[in-house]
């Protein structure tokens, strides 16, 4: 018999899949109870983005708020008509080059992004007492440079 | 396992007098696995040479946390 823990044996992918599925069930139960259970999959991503980056009144260009999700400009169009069509965003076209077109979050948004916040912020607490900090540090190592093997691919 | 069954990836062979359904993999499910286990291969190779092997451990950790923390909010 050896000590070998369970888990070493089951492939990345499947792990991934459980964590994955922690914060996402925790964001979508927090968004429930606000009150705020339509946000389209990636939606969080850009809410969340927009919270901590720009002042209440400030917009964002569009182009800039959904590079990082990788989607394609037809995909990331559709998301950014649905958040504002629920109330999630405010769009205007740049007052200096019309042709670009800038979002911001509207209060709902902002209740929103804040009830993801708490989600994630409450996730990672309990992640805390229950791994070491190197070990997190592991962890998050192990997930950037997972995305950094994706990207040659995905570009 | 209605669309894997369609796609001609499993069959199911049901035991009715122990009402089980057991997958079996024809061709093409096996060739879809094998493709699926060497992409896996692949990244976590390219992993290894990124990582240390803490830092591989602490990766696998965080991730049977994050799914354990998963189960017991289910267990609520």
């Amino acid at each position: 018999m050896t000590d070998r823990p369970w888990y070493e044996d089951v492939p990345l992918p499947q792990l991934m899949r459980a964590a994955r599925d922690s914060y996402r069930d925790a964001v979508q139960r927090s968004l429930a109870d606000a009150g705020r259970d339509d946000i389209p999959r990636n939606g969080v991503f850009v809410l969340t983005g927009l919270d901590q980056s720009a002042s209440e009144t400030k917009f964002s260009p569009q182009a800039d708020v959904v590079v990082s999700l990788g989607l394609s400009k037809q995909a990331a169009s559709q998301l950014i008509d649905t958040l504002v069509l629920r109330e999630y965003l405010e769009r205007r076209a740049d007052p200096e080059d019309r042709r670009r077109m800038g979002v911001r979050l509207t209060d709902r948004g902002r209740t929103a992004a804040a009830a993801i916040q708490a989600a994630v912020d409450a996730l990672d607490a309990a992640l805390a007492q229950r791994i070491t900090a190197d070990e997190l540090r592991g962890l998050r190592a192990g997930l950037a440079a997972l995305g950094e093997i994706r990207e040659p691919s995905a570009n | 396992m209605d669309t894997l069954a369609l796609r001609g990836y499993v069959t199911r062979d049901v035991d009715l007098k122990g009402r089980r359904v057991s997958l079996i993999l024809k061709e093409r499910g096996r060739a879809a696995a094998n493709a699926v286990f060497e992409g896996t291969r692949i990244v976590d190779e390219e992993l290894s040479r990124r990582l240390s092997a803490a830092e591989i451990a602490g990766l696998r950790l965080g991730l049977v946390a994050l799914g354990e923390i998963k189960q017991s909010r289910e267990k609520l």
